[in-house]
């Protein structure tokens, strides 16, 4: 189990490379209250890796996910991200429109909030970065629907509305989506947890083969055991700080003890 | 790349400053919205690009060209060609005592279409796509409902396929299921098209629905821009954060 | 002694032509600058004359500003050189000029007409002066003079195309008759007038110079030698000319301009030209 508050080298081959991450909340309608939120957070994440975040609720585990997405707007600190198509990229500095390129394709997020997107049916909410991105209309259809038949997607909901759907279909949509722009960068909150077993077998193994295929993953999961299976390593979280990182095993008993 | 760049754009009617100092880029195929209250500015800046108004001060660049300093009959034709406007009451972009097919054809007479066959059956084309039956193509445009009216202004400002569209509160006249349906028709013809658009709503919803990026007006000036997500989960300018406050 | 004197006697107080000559120097600068931008209307201080205005007094003031002792002038209302209002035109000139007048359109150096171009061929050099009731082609789709300026200026004829496609929209043709608006130079749009369509297709690259004179709208504009002079058209809905019901009942052309006169069947409108056709003077 390594020591924390050393900010980790990250190899040239990292996919990403956070260094020095803060956050820092101001509340203008509450007269400028500031709230610290993540506090001098490194980590690295190579391609094949899945790094599982833990931490008690409020710790800061979603506020990473967001700042690394730039959902929100960190308030320093670095995130070097080995993009295919621009090279290396800070996330915390790179310009919107950089950022929104990058979330069209090579990044995917996924959010613990089920949003369902409008009056959309399920399998072009899935093609929308697709054909954003070129891909044939047909041949994106096709694609979509083939992800939302591997999370078990009843076929009859292929063409439903999310807005319309249970927690737990929203969320197999939201992952599908996030997966079908093949992405090298996965930011997953919670993406597993309104689902029952069976169709959170068929979830992990779609993130298991996207990190076998050569994606980098952070993830923040509810249900341990999930950790302990699909990440090679775990951090823990408290008060927006790296409290510990080691083994998912190791780090599960830490947040336990 | 950039496909607009506005910089340091002011505009003053007498002793009122309405917009000062606005400067962003809008880069092909994307759509930025720009969301603010009433007095913000953000209709002023799209007339300034749109050269309805002659900005005091600051440029406007389209694919490099300087907007502001333009002759009448280059107006003209960048606004035929380059750049497409939906204004929120369709009487501005409309003429509502020709039919539905003549407005359309309007703009594809001014691109020297000369066959009549073709442009009616380009006009019927475009009405389509903007889901509007082709039986109604000979009507007025005053019988035309308020969502109708805004399909057939988006019809009319995509008729020569501009690589730039300017949404002026598209929806804001309309009933709420009727701006639910145009909506849509914009992503739709966004997707359709990769047209690139700015969009100005006071309505958080119409920017969260259609804008990958924003920049926020207040009394004339930008106070906050920034991934559409990141405004609105995570504002950092203090009318930004009183604006997604407020929001119903 | 001019007759002119002669007849004035102790009243003698007009000049050659009714115009002093400082109104004539006027009106021939704007004309010649009108002939240097074809189609385009240009502005003149239009005088009084003793007929009213919507009678040809600018075609009138055109004529009188033009015409010399050498010339021998035509005057024709609707193709007809014995109509109430040629003869009284007409009459005008010659009392206030003495010029020699004649019904031969090739004989003619002058010729004033009201919304008719003869079909007898004009002598070559010889101006013809058409005498226009509204010289603003634009008035039709826009009333503001402000606006139809700046559409000029700006060759934006937008909203006329538009009023031909709607017509061809509603009617399956374009409906208009008479001042079919006709691109000039391919940069200026021009009312010709009330000449029939039959008559508008003469002007394209036409040997003569024809001058438009609007007493009441104080204009006057020009087509000089060789102009194109292109009507308004679709491609699908090309211009067309009328046609007439039957070749003329009195001298058998089919090529003339003819309008049909109840009782008597189809008749050349130009009537010296019929007339000549059968060997009457």
């Amino acid at each position: 189990m390594s020591d924390l508050g050393t900010s980790p080298a990250g190899s040239a081959t990292d996919t990403l490379t956070v260094t020095g991450l803060h956050k820092t909340f101001t509340l203008h309608l509450l007269g400028g209250r500031r709230l610290p939120a993540l506090v001098d957070v490194s980590l690295s994440v190579a391609p094949g890796e899945l790094v599982a975040v833990l931490g008690a609720s409020g710790s800061g585990k979603s506020t990473l996910l967001k700042c690394l997405s730039r959902t929100y707007l960190p308030s320093g600190g670095s995130a070097r991200y080995r993009s295919a198509r621009y090279g290396p990229v800070d996330l915390v500095s790179a310009p919107d429109e950089l950022m929104v390129a990058l979330r069209g394709g090579e990044i995917a997020v996924v959010s613990q909030f089920l949003h369902a997107v409008p009056r959309t049916p399920a399998d072009l909410v899935v093609a929308e970065p697709l054909l954003r991105n070129g891909m044939d209309r047909t041949a994106a259809r096709d694609r979509a629907r083939g992800l939302l038949a591997r999370l078990l997607l009843p076929e009859a909901l292929h063409d439903g509305y999310p807005s319309t759907f249970s927690g737990g279909e929203r969320q197999r949509v939201n992952l599908a989506r996030a997966m079908a722009t093949t992405p090298r960068l996965l930011l997953l909150d919670e993406p597993t947890s309104a689902l029952d077993p069976v169709t959170r077998e068929a979830a992990k193994a779609l993130i298991r083969e996207s990190v076998a295929g050569g994606a980098a993953a952070i993830g923040v999961f509810h249900d341990l055991s999930t950790v302990e299976e699909l990440a090679s390593r775990a951090l823990l979280i408290e008060r927006g700080r790296v409290a510990a990182e080691g083994k998912p095993a190791e780090i599960v008993t830490v947040l336990n003890g | 790349m950039t496909l607009l760049a506005v910089r340091g754009l002011t505009k003053r009617y007498g002793g009122r400053v309405a917009c000062t100092d606005v400067s962003f880029e809008v880069y092909p195929g994307e759509v930025l919205g720009i969301v603010g209250e009433s007095g913000s500015g953000k209709s002023t800046v799209l007339q300034c690009i749109y050269l309805e108004t002659m900005a005091d001060n600051g440029s406007i660049t389209l694919d490099g060209e300087e907007l502001t300093t333009v002759d009448a009959m280059r107006r003209r034709w960048l606004r035929s060609f380059r750049m497409g406007m939906v204004h929120q009451d369709a009487a501005r972009g409309l003429d509502l005592g020709v039919s539905a097919g003549g407005n359309i054809a309007e703009r594809l007479l001014a691109a020297d279409w000369r066959h009549a066959g073709r442009i009616r059956a380009r006009g019927t084309e475009l009405l389509s796509r903007v889901e509007v039956a082709a039986d109604r193509v000979d009507d007025l445009a005053s019988a035309y409902s308020g969502g109708m009216r805004q399909r057939l202004q988006l019809a009319k400002a995509m008729a020569n396929e501009p690589p730039l569209l300017l949404l002026d509160e598209p929806t804001s006249s309309l009933d709420v299921h009727v701006q639910a349906a145009i909506l849509d028709l914009v992503k739709e013809l966004h997707a359709q098209t990769g047209v690139a658009m700015v969009v100005v709503s006071h309505d958080l919803g119409v920017i969260r629905l259609l804008a990958q990026r924003t920049l926020v007006m207040y009394r004339g000036r930008v106070v906050e821009s920034g991934i559409t997500e990141q405004v609105l989960e995570d504002p950092q300018d203090a009318y930004t954060q009183l604006l997604v406050a407020s929001s119903l | 002694m001019s007759r002119l004197g002669e007849l004035a006697g102790d009243a003698t107080g007009y000049s050659f032509a009714f115009l002093d000559e400082h109104t004539k120097r006027e009106l021939r600068r704007r004309t010649l600058k009108a002939v240097a931008l074809p189609g385009y209307q240009v502005a003149f201080g239009s005088r009084e004359m003793p007929l009213a205005r919507g009678w040809g007094t600018g075609g009138i003031q055109l004529t009188l500003s033009l015409v010399g002792p050498a010339d021998v002038v035509k005057v024709i209302d609707q193709g007809d050189d014995a109509s109430m209002n040629a003869v009284n035109i007409r009459a005008l000139v010659t009392k206030t000029t003495g010029v020699r007048t004649t019904r031969d359109a090739g004989e003619a150096t002058l010729i004033q007409t009201r919304h008719r171009i003869p079909d007898s061929p004009v002598r070559p050099g010889a101006i013809v002066v058409l005498q226009v009731p509204f010289p603003e082609p634009l008035r039709l789709v826009e009333p503001s003079d402000a606006v139809t300026r700046r559409m000029h200026a700006e060759r934006d004829y937008s909203k006329m195309w538009l009023y031909l496609y709607e017509d061809i929209v509603r009617y399956g043709r374009i409906s208009l008759s008479y001042r079919y608006p006709c691109m000039v130079n391919g940069t200026v749009l021009m009312d010709p007038t009330p000449i029939p369509r039959h008559d508008v297709a003469k002007l394209h690259q036409n040997p003569t110079l024809y001058l438009f004179g609007a007493g009441r709208e104080q204009r006057v504009y020009a087509l000089p030698p060789y102009t194109d002079v292109v009507p308004l058209d679709f491609e699908d809905h090309p211009f067309q000319t009328e046609r007439a019901g039957a070749p003329c009942a009195r001298c058998g052309s089919d090529t003339s301009y003819r309008t049909e006169v109840p009782g008597q069947g189809w008749l050349c409108s130009d009537t010296a030209y019929c007339d000549a056709r059968l060997g009457v003077s």
